[in-house]
Protein backbone atom coordinates (compact mmCIF):
# COMPACT_ATOMS: atom_id res chain seq x y z
CA UNK A 1 0.00 0.00 0.00
CA UNK A 2 1.29 3.45 -0.75
CA UNK A 3 0.05 6.88 0.08
CA UNK A 4 1.24 9.60 -2.27
CA UNK A 5 3.75 7.05 -3.46
CA UNK A 6 4.61 8.56 -6.80
CA UNK A 7 4.36 12.24 -6.08
CA UNK A 8 7.44 13.64 -4.42
CA UNK A 9 6.18 16.86 -2.94
CA UNK A 10 8.54 19.63 -1.95
CA UNK A 11 9.30 19.27 1.77
CA UNK A 12 10.91 15.95 1.10
CA UNK A 13 14.09 15.15 3.01
CA UNK A 14 17.38 14.80 1.21
CA UNK A 15 17.91 11.63 -0.76
CA UNK A 16 19.45 8.73 1.08
CA UNK A 17 23.15 9.00 1.52
CA UNK A 18 25.56 6.14 1.36
CA UNK A 19 26.51 6.09 5.02
CA UNK A 20 23.17 5.04 6.43
CA UNK A 21 21.57 7.76 8.43
CA UNK A 22 18.18 7.25 6.93
CA UNK A 23 16.35 5.33 9.57
CA UNK A 24 14.33 7.61 11.80
CA UNK A 25 12.99 5.38 14.50
CA UNK A 26 11.86 1.94 15.41
CA UNK A 27 9.06 0.65 17.61
CA UNK A 28 8.41 -2.84 18.91
CA UNK A 29 5.01 -3.57 20.39
CA UNK A 30 3.49 -6.71 21.77
CA UNK A 31 -0.12 -7.73 21.39
CA UNK A 32 -1.22 -5.88 24.51
CA UNK A 33 0.04 -2.60 23.14
CA UNK A 34 3.03 -2.45 25.44
CA UNK A 35 5.86 -0.65 23.73
CA UNK A 36 8.71 -3.09 24.25
CA UNK A 37 11.22 -0.94 22.50
CA UNK A 38 11.55 2.53 21.12
CA UNK A 39 14.75 3.43 19.33
CA UNK A 40 15.40 6.75 17.75
CA UNK A 41 18.17 7.63 15.35
CA UNK A 42 17.09 10.71 13.56
CA UNK A 43 13.98 12.54 14.66
CA UNK A 44 14.21 16.31 14.66
CA UNK A 45 10.53 17.03 15.29
CA UNK A 46 8.81 15.75 18.38
CA UNK A 47 5.42 17.04 19.44
CA UNK A 48 4.05 14.48 21.86
CA UNK A 49 5.41 12.93 24.97
CA UNK A 50 6.85 9.50 24.47
CA UNK A 51 3.96 7.55 25.88
CA UNK A 52 1.33 9.33 23.82
CA UNK A 53 3.45 9.03 20.75
CA UNK A 54 3.69 5.27 21.18
CA UNK A 55 0.02 4.93 21.86
CA UNK A 56 -0.76 6.90 18.74
CA UNK A 57 1.52 4.76 16.64
CA UNK A 58 -0.05 1.58 17.94
CA UNK A 59 -3.51 2.96 17.34
CA UNK A 60 -2.62 3.99 13.80
CA UNK A 61 -1.40 0.52 12.94
CA UNK A 62 -4.30 -1.18 14.62
CA UNK A 63 -6.89 0.85 12.77
CA UNK A 64 -5.03 0.75 9.50
CA UNK A 65 -4.88 -2.99 9.71
CA UNK A 66 -8.58 -3.39 10.25
CA UNK A 67 -9.24 -0.89 7.47
CA UNK A 68 -7.04 -2.71 5.00
CA UNK A 69 -8.74 -5.98 5.89
CA UNK A 70 -12.12 -4.37 5.46
CA UNK A 71 -11.22 -3.00 2.04
CA UNK A 72 -9.84 -6.30 0.81
CA UNK A 73 -11.61 -7.04 -2.48
CA UNK A 74 -10.53 -10.69 -2.62
CA UNK A 75 -12.33 -12.25 0.32
CA UNK A 76 -16.05 -12.55 0.81
CA UNK A 77 -16.42 -12.96 4.54
CA UNK A 78 -15.36 -10.07 6.65
CA UNK A 79 -16.96 -8.64 9.68
CA UNK A 80 -18.01 -5.09 10.22
CA UNK A 81 -15.33 -2.50 10.58
CA UNK A 82 -13.99 -2.44 14.11
CA UNK A 83 -15.25 -5.88 15.02
CA UNK A 84 -12.32 -7.75 16.57
CA UNK A 85 -10.65 -10.26 14.32
CA UNK A 86 -8.66 -13.31 15.19
CA UNK A 87 -4.96 -12.64 14.94
CA UNK A 88 -3.74 -13.54 11.48
CA UNK A 89 -7.19 -13.31 10.00
CA UNK A 90 -7.64 -11.05 7.04
CA UNK A 91 -4.90 -9.39 5.07
CA UNK A 92 -2.27 -7.11 6.48
CA UNK A 93 -0.19 -4.32 5.08
CA UNK A 94 3.57 -4.20 5.17
CA UNK A 95 4.41 -0.60 4.49
CA UNK A 96 3.08 2.79 3.63
CA UNK A 97 4.88 5.77 2.27
CA UNK A 98 4.24 9.46 2.59
CA UNK A 99 6.17 12.21 0.93
CA UNK A 100 8.40 12.53 3.97
CA UNK A 101 8.83 9.07 5.38
CA UNK A 102 8.19 5.40 4.85
CA UNK A 103 6.80 3.16 7.56
CA UNK A 104 7.48 -0.55 7.31
CA UNK A 105 5.50 -2.91 9.44
CA UNK A 106 5.68 -6.55 10.34
CA UNK A 107 3.47 -8.51 12.67
CA UNK A 108 4.22 -12.02 13.80
CA UNK A 109 1.53 -14.54 14.74
CA UNK A 110 2.69 -14.20 18.33
CA UNK A 111 1.61 -10.57 18.23
CA UNK A 112 5.00 -8.88 18.10
CA UNK A 113 4.79 -5.80 15.92
CA UNK A 114 7.94 -4.36 14.43
CA UNK A 115 7.80 -0.87 12.99
CA UNK A 116 10.64 0.84 11.22
CA UNK A 117 10.34 4.40 9.98
CA UNK A 118 12.81 5.37 7.30
CA UNK A 119 13.46 7.73 4.44
CA UNK A 120 10.66 7.53 1.84
CA UNK A 121 12.97 6.21 -0.83
CA UNK A 122 14.12 3.12 1.04
CA UNK A 123 13.26 -0.11 -0.70
CA UNK A 124 11.37 -3.14 0.51
CA UNK A 125 12.22 -3.77 4.16
CA UNK A 126 10.30 -6.99 4.74
CA UNK A 127 13.41 -9.14 4.80
CA UNK A 128 15.32 -6.75 7.06
CA UNK A 129 12.38 -6.75 9.47
CA UNK A 130 12.48 -10.52 9.55
CA UNK A 131 16.13 -10.30 10.37
CA UNK A 132 15.40 -7.88 13.18
CA UNK A 133 12.85 -10.36 14.48
CA UNK A 134 15.64 -12.92 14.54
CA UNK A 135 17.77 -10.50 16.52
CA UNK A 136 14.87 -10.15 18.92
CA UNK A 137 14.71 -13.91 19.32
CA UNK A 138 18.42 -14.28 19.90
CA UNK A 139 18.98 -11.40 22.26
CA UNK A 140 15.63 -10.89 23.93
CA UNK A 141 13.43 -13.97 23.84
CA UNK A 142 16.35 -16.21 24.76
CA UNK A 143 17.63 -13.87 27.43
CA UNK A 144 16.82 -15.42 30.80
CA UNK A 145 16.93 -12.03 32.50
CA UNK A 146 14.20 -10.66 30.28
CA UNK A 147 10.64 -10.99 31.51
CA UNK A 148 8.23 -11.40 28.59
CA UNK A 149 5.91 -8.43 28.16
CA UNK A 150 8.18 -5.83 29.73
CA UNK A 151 10.21 -3.13 27.99
CA UNK A 152 13.46 -4.42 26.59
CA UNK A 153 16.56 -3.32 28.42
CA UNK A 154 19.22 -5.27 26.68
CA UNK A 155 22.39 -3.53 25.56
CA UNK A 156 23.45 -6.26 23.21
CA UNK A 157 20.16 -6.11 21.36
CA UNK A 158 20.33 -2.35 21.06
CA UNK A 159 23.88 -2.38 19.77
CA UNK A 160 23.28 -5.04 17.16
CA UNK A 161 20.05 -3.38 16.14
CA UNK A 162 21.77 -0.02 15.70
CA UNK A 163 24.49 -1.63 13.72
CA UNK A 164 22.13 -3.53 11.48
CA UNK A 165 19.79 -0.63 10.85
CA UNK A 166 22.75 1.52 9.89
CA UNK A 167 23.71 -1.06 7.33
CA UNK A 168 20.30 -1.28 5.67
CA UNK A 169 18.92 2.20 5.65
CA UNK B 1 32.77 -43.14 20.66
CA UNK B 2 29.02 -43.19 20.97
CA UNK B 3 26.75 -40.65 19.44
CA UNK B 4 23.17 -40.30 20.44
CA UNK B 5 20.16 -39.16 18.63
CA UNK B 6 20.59 -36.13 16.49
CA UNK B 7 24.30 -35.97 16.89
CA UNK B 8 26.00 -34.66 13.89
CA UNK B 9 29.48 -34.42 12.70
CA UNK B 10 30.68 -31.19 11.39
CA UNK B 11 32.95 -31.82 8.49
CA UNK B 12 34.16 -29.22 6.08
CA UNK B 13 31.37 -26.90 6.97
CA UNK B 14 28.61 -29.40 6.31
CA UNK B 15 26.58 -31.26 8.81
CA UNK B 16 26.13 -34.95 8.62
CA UNK B 17 23.47 -36.47 10.72
CA UNK B 18 23.66 -39.94 12.14
CA UNK B 19 20.63 -41.90 13.15
CA UNK B 20 19.64 -42.85 16.61
CA UNK B 21 22.03 -45.01 18.56
CA UNK B 22 24.87 -44.88 16.17
CA UNK B 23 28.25 -45.93 17.32
CA UNK B 24 31.01 -44.57 15.30
CA UNK B 25 34.56 -45.30 14.66
CA UNK B 26 35.99 -42.39 12.85
CA UNK B 27 37.26 -40.82 10.41
CA UNK B 28 39.61 -40.04 7.69
CA UNK B 29 39.36 -36.92 5.73
CA UNK B 30 36.71 -37.92 3.29
CA UNK B 31 36.02 -41.36 4.65
CA UNK B 32 33.49 -42.01 7.25
CA UNK B 33 33.30 -45.38 8.93
CA UNK B 34 30.57 -46.31 11.30
CA UNK B 35 28.87 -49.18 13.04
CA UNK B 36 25.17 -48.68 12.84
CA UNK B 37 22.54 -50.46 14.84
CA UNK B 38 20.12 -49.80 12.06
CA UNK B 39 20.37 -50.76 8.45
CA UNK B 40 21.03 -48.06 5.90
CA UNK B 41 17.37 -48.15 4.92
CA UNK B 42 16.33 -47.52 8.48
CA UNK B 43 18.86 -44.76 8.70
CA UNK B 44 17.25 -43.28 5.64
CA UNK B 45 20.49 -42.55 3.94
CA UNK B 46 19.66 -41.95 0.33
CA UNK B 47 21.88 -44.70 -0.94
CA UNK B 48 20.85 -45.13 -4.50
CA UNK B 49 20.68 -41.47 -5.18
CA UNK B 50 24.08 -40.80 -3.77
CA UNK B 51 26.63 -42.38 -6.10
CA UNK B 52 29.60 -41.84 -3.84
CA UNK B 53 28.20 -44.05 -1.08
CA UNK B 54 29.52 -47.54 -1.10
CA UNK B 55 27.24 -50.38 -0.08
CA UNK B 56 26.92 -51.27 3.55
CA UNK B 57 27.75 -54.71 4.76
CA UNK B 58 26.37 -56.24 7.86
CA UNK B 59 28.73 -57.66 10.43
CA UNK B 60 26.59 -60.14 12.16
CA UNK B 61 26.88 -61.11 15.80
CA UNK B 62 26.23 -57.72 17.32
CA UNK B 63 23.69 -56.81 14.70
CA UNK B 64 25.68 -53.79 13.80
CA UNK B 65 25.92 -52.61 10.30
CA UNK B 66 29.44 -51.76 9.46
CA UNK B 67 30.01 -49.35 6.71
CA UNK B 68 32.65 -47.26 5.17
CA UNK B 69 31.34 -44.37 3.29
CA UNK B 70 33.34 -42.12 1.17
CA UNK B 71 31.33 -39.17 0.48
CA UNK B 72 30.90 -35.86 -0.98
CA UNK B 73 29.63 -33.97 1.99
CA UNK B 74 27.85 -31.28 0.07
CA UNK B 75 25.83 -33.83 -1.82
CA UNK B 76 25.01 -35.94 1.20
CA UNK B 77 23.90 -33.17 3.46
CA UNK B 78 21.67 -31.80 0.75
CA UNK B 79 20.09 -35.16 0.24
CA UNK B 80 19.63 -35.96 3.88
CA UNK B 81 17.74 -32.80 4.41
CA UNK B 82 15.47 -33.87 1.58
CA UNK B 83 14.68 -37.21 3.21
CA UNK B 84 11.06 -37.92 2.37
CA UNK B 85 9.87 -38.74 5.87
CA UNK B 86 9.27 -35.34 7.37
CA UNK B 87 8.38 -32.17 5.54
CA UNK B 88 11.47 -30.52 4.35
CA UNK B 89 11.09 -27.44 6.41
CA UNK B 90 11.31 -29.23 9.74
CA UNK B 91 14.38 -31.16 8.68
CA UNK B 92 16.01 -28.18 7.12
CA UNK B 93 15.54 -26.09 10.22
CA UNK B 94 16.80 -28.89 12.43
CA UNK B 95 19.90 -29.03 10.28
CA UNK B 96 20.60 -25.38 10.77
CA UNK B 97 19.89 -24.68 14.41
CA UNK B 98 22.35 -25.02 17.22
CA UNK B 99 22.07 -28.36 18.95
CA UNK B 100 23.24 -29.88 22.16
CA UNK B 101 24.32 -33.42 22.75
CA UNK B 102 21.27 -35.63 23.16
CA UNK B 103 22.49 -37.50 26.21
CA UNK B 104 23.43 -34.30 27.95
CA UNK B 105 19.96 -32.96 27.25
CA UNK B 106 18.22 -36.10 28.44
CA UNK B 107 20.28 -36.36 31.59
CA UNK B 108 19.88 -32.70 32.42
CA UNK B 109 16.16 -32.98 32.12
CA UNK B 110 16.24 -36.08 34.30
CA UNK B 111 18.26 -34.22 36.89
CA UNK B 112 15.71 -31.41 36.93
CA UNK B 113 12.82 -33.80 37.47
CA UNK B 114 14.77 -35.60 40.16
CA UNK B 115 15.51 -32.35 41.94
CA UNK B 116 11.86 -31.29 41.73
CA UNK B 117 10.83 -34.58 43.30
CA UNK B 118 13.23 -33.96 46.14
CA UNK B 119 12.17 -30.36 46.63
CA UNK B 120 8.42 -30.68 46.28
CA UNK B 121 7.94 -34.23 47.55
CA UNK B 122 4.42 -34.58 46.14
CA UNK B 123 4.20 -36.08 42.66
CA UNK B 124 1.18 -33.93 41.88
CA UNK B 125 3.15 -30.80 42.72
CA UNK B 126 5.96 -31.91 40.46
CA UNK B 127 3.51 -32.40 37.59
CA UNK B 128 2.23 -28.91 38.14
CA UNK B 129 5.67 -27.42 38.35
CA UNK B 130 6.82 -29.16 35.17
CA UNK B 131 3.76 -27.88 33.39
CA UNK B 132 4.44 -24.36 34.59
CA UNK B 133 8.07 -24.58 33.50
CA UNK B 134 6.94 -25.78 30.12
CA UNK B 135 4.48 -22.92 29.85
CA UNK B 136 7.22 -20.42 30.59
CA UNK B 137 9.39 -22.03 27.95
CA UNK B 138 6.54 -22.09 25.46
CA UNK B 139 5.76 -18.40 25.59
CA UNK B 140 9.34 -17.64 24.59
CA UNK B 141 9.87 -20.58 22.34
CA UNK B 142 7.06 -19.54 20.05
CA UNK B 143 9.05 -16.56 18.83
CA UNK B 144 12.04 -18.65 17.99
CA UNK B 145 9.81 -21.11 16.23
CA UNK B 146 8.08 -18.45 14.17
CA UNK B 147 11.31 -16.69 13.30
CA UNK B 148 13.04 -19.82 12.08
CA UNK B 149 10.17 -21.65 10.45
CA UNK B 150 8.85 -18.66 8.54
CA UNK B 151 5.33 -19.57 9.50
CA UNK B 152 3.45 -16.35 9.03
CA UNK B 153 -0.01 -17.14 10.25
CA UNK B 154 -1.70 -19.62 12.56
CA UNK B 155 -5.42 -19.14 12.35
CA UNK B 156 -6.61 -22.60 11.51
CA UNK B 157 -6.26 -24.95 14.47
CA UNK B 158 -5.98 -28.04 12.28
CA UNK B 159 -3.14 -26.59 10.29
CA UNK B 160 -1.47 -25.39 13.45
CA UNK B 161 -1.54 -28.83 15.05
CA UNK B 162 0.04 -30.33 11.95
CA UNK B 163 2.76 -27.72 12.00
CA UNK B 164 3.49 -28.40 15.66
CA UNK B 165 3.80 -32.10 15.05
CA UNK B 166 5.75 -31.97 11.82
CA UNK B 167 7.87 -28.86 12.17
CA UNK B 168 7.87 -27.97 15.86
CA UNK B 169 8.83 -31.34 17.29
CA UNK B 170 11.36 -31.84 14.54
CA UNK B 171 12.93 -28.49 15.12
CA UNK B 172 13.32 -28.67 18.87
CA UNK B 173 13.49 -32.39 19.68
CA UNK B 174 14.60 -33.92 16.42
CA UNK B 175 11.61 -36.25 16.23
CA UNK B 176 8.45 -36.18 14.22
CA UNK B 177 5.03 -36.64 15.70
CA UNK B 178 1.75 -37.39 13.98
CA UNK B 179 -1.68 -35.95 14.47
CA UNK B 180 -4.69 -38.24 14.65
CA UNK B 181 -8.20 -38.62 16.04
CA UNK B 182 -9.71 -35.32 15.06
CA UNK B 183 -13.12 -34.83 16.51
CA UNK B 184 -16.01 -33.68 14.37
CA UNK B 185 -15.66 -29.92 14.82
CA UNK B 186 -11.88 -29.92 14.53
CA UNK B 187 -11.12 -28.62 18.00
CA UNK B 188 -9.60 -31.66 19.60
CA UNK B 189 -6.87 -33.94 18.39
CA UNK B 190 -4.21 -36.32 19.56
CA UNK B 191 -0.52 -35.89 18.92
CA UNK B 192 1.27 -39.21 18.86
CA UNK B 193 4.93 -39.30 19.68
CA UNK B 194 6.60 -42.62 19.04
CA UNK B 195 10.07 -41.49 19.76
CA UNK B 196 10.84 -39.26 22.69
CA UNK B 197 14.41 -38.32 23.50
CA UNK B 198 13.38 -37.09 26.95
CA UNK B 199 12.78 -40.60 28.26
CA UNK B 200 15.95 -42.36 27.15
CA UNK B 201 17.39 -44.15 30.21
CA UNK B 202 14.26 -43.40 32.25
CA UNK B 203 12.26 -45.78 34.38
CA UNK B 204 9.60 -44.69 36.81
CA UNK B 205 10.07 -46.11 40.31
CA UNK B 206 7.01 -47.41 42.15
CA UNK B 207 6.86 -44.31 44.32
CA UNK B 208 6.39 -42.04 41.32
CA UNK B 209 3.68 -43.83 39.39
CA UNK B 210 1.52 -40.72 39.17
CA UNK B 211 4.30 -38.68 37.62
CA UNK B 212 3.90 -37.33 34.12
CA UNK B 213 7.57 -37.32 33.40
CA UNK B 214 7.27 -35.36 30.17
CA UNK B 215 4.76 -32.88 31.50
CA UNK B 216 7.06 -30.09 30.42
CA UNK B 217 6.12 -30.85 26.81
CA UNK B 218 2.44 -30.31 27.36
CA UNK B 219 3.26 -27.03 29.07
CA UNK B 220 5.37 -25.91 26.14
CA UNK B 221 2.56 -26.58 23.69
CA UNK B 222 0.02 -24.83 25.86
CA UNK B 223 2.26 -21.79 26.32
CA UNK B 224 3.23 -21.53 22.69
CA UNK B 225 -0.36 -21.81 21.48
CA UNK B 226 -1.51 -19.24 23.97
CA UNK B 227 0.87 -16.75 22.40
CA UNK B 228 -0.84 -17.24 19.06
CA UNK B 229 -4.18 -16.64 20.77
CA UNK B 230 -5.30 -20.22 21.11
CA UNK B 231 -6.30 -21.23 24.59
CA UNK B 232 -5.79 -24.95 24.84
CA UNK B 233 -5.87 -27.78 27.28
CA UNK B 234 -3.14 -30.36 26.87
CA UNK B 235 -3.31 -33.70 28.63
CA UNK B 236 -1.39 -36.94 28.44
CA UNK B 237 -3.44 -39.91 27.31
CA UNK B 238 -0.75 -42.51 27.00
CA UNK B 239 2.75 -42.64 28.32
CA UNK B 240 5.44 -45.16 27.44
CA UNK B 241 6.85 -44.90 30.93
CA UNK B 242 3.58 -46.31 32.20
CA UNK B 243 3.74 -49.22 29.85
CA UNK B 244 1.87 -47.87 26.81
CA UNK B 245 3.37 -48.23 23.39
CA UNK B 246 3.51 -44.55 22.48
CA UNK B 247 3.21 -41.10 23.92
CA UNK B 248 -0.12 -39.49 23.22
CA UNK B 249 -0.98 -35.92 23.95
CA UNK B 250 -4.51 -34.69 23.67
CA UNK B 251 -4.70 -31.08 22.56
CA UNK B 252 -8.08 -29.48 22.97
CA UNK B 253 -8.84 -26.01 21.69
CA UNK B 254 -10.88 -24.14 24.25
CA UNK B 255 -11.10 -20.77 22.62
CA UNK B 256 -9.48 -18.53 20.08
CA UNK B 257 -9.05 -15.08 21.45
CA UNK B 258 -9.88 -12.22 19.12
CA UNK B 259 -7.59 -9.27 18.83
CA UNK B 260 -8.93 -6.27 20.68
CA UNK B 261 -7.80 -2.73 20.97
CA UNK B 262 -5.76 -2.92 24.18
CA UNK B 263 -6.17 0.60 25.55
CA UNK B 264 -9.28 1.24 27.59
CA UNK B 265 -9.69 4.99 27.43
CA UNK B 266 -8.86 6.62 24.14
CA UNK B 267 -6.44 9.39 25.07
Amino acid sequence: MQFFGSSEISPSPPAPTASGNNAHMMYVFNRNGVCLLYREWNRPLRTLDAQQDQKLMFGLLFSLKSLTAKMDPTTAEKGNLGVPQLPGQGCSFHSFRTNTYKLSFMETPSGIKLILVTHPRTGDLREPLKYIYNLYVEYVAKNPLYTPGTPIKCELFNTSLDQYVRSIA
Amino acid sequence: MTFGYGTRLRRRGYLLRCGRQVEMGLISKKKWTGFFRKSPQQLRLPLSSCPSLKPFRASSPTLLYNCTVSLDFSQLSAQISMAPVAPRSGDAIFANVERVNAELFTLTYGAIVRQLLTDLEEVEEVNKQLDQMGYNIGIRLIDEFLAKSNVSRCVDFKETAEVIAKVGFKMFLGVTASVTNWDADGTCCIIVLEDNPLVDFVELPDTCQGLYYCNVLSGVIRGALEMVSMKTEVTWLRDMLRGDDAFELQVKLLKQVAEEYPYKDDE
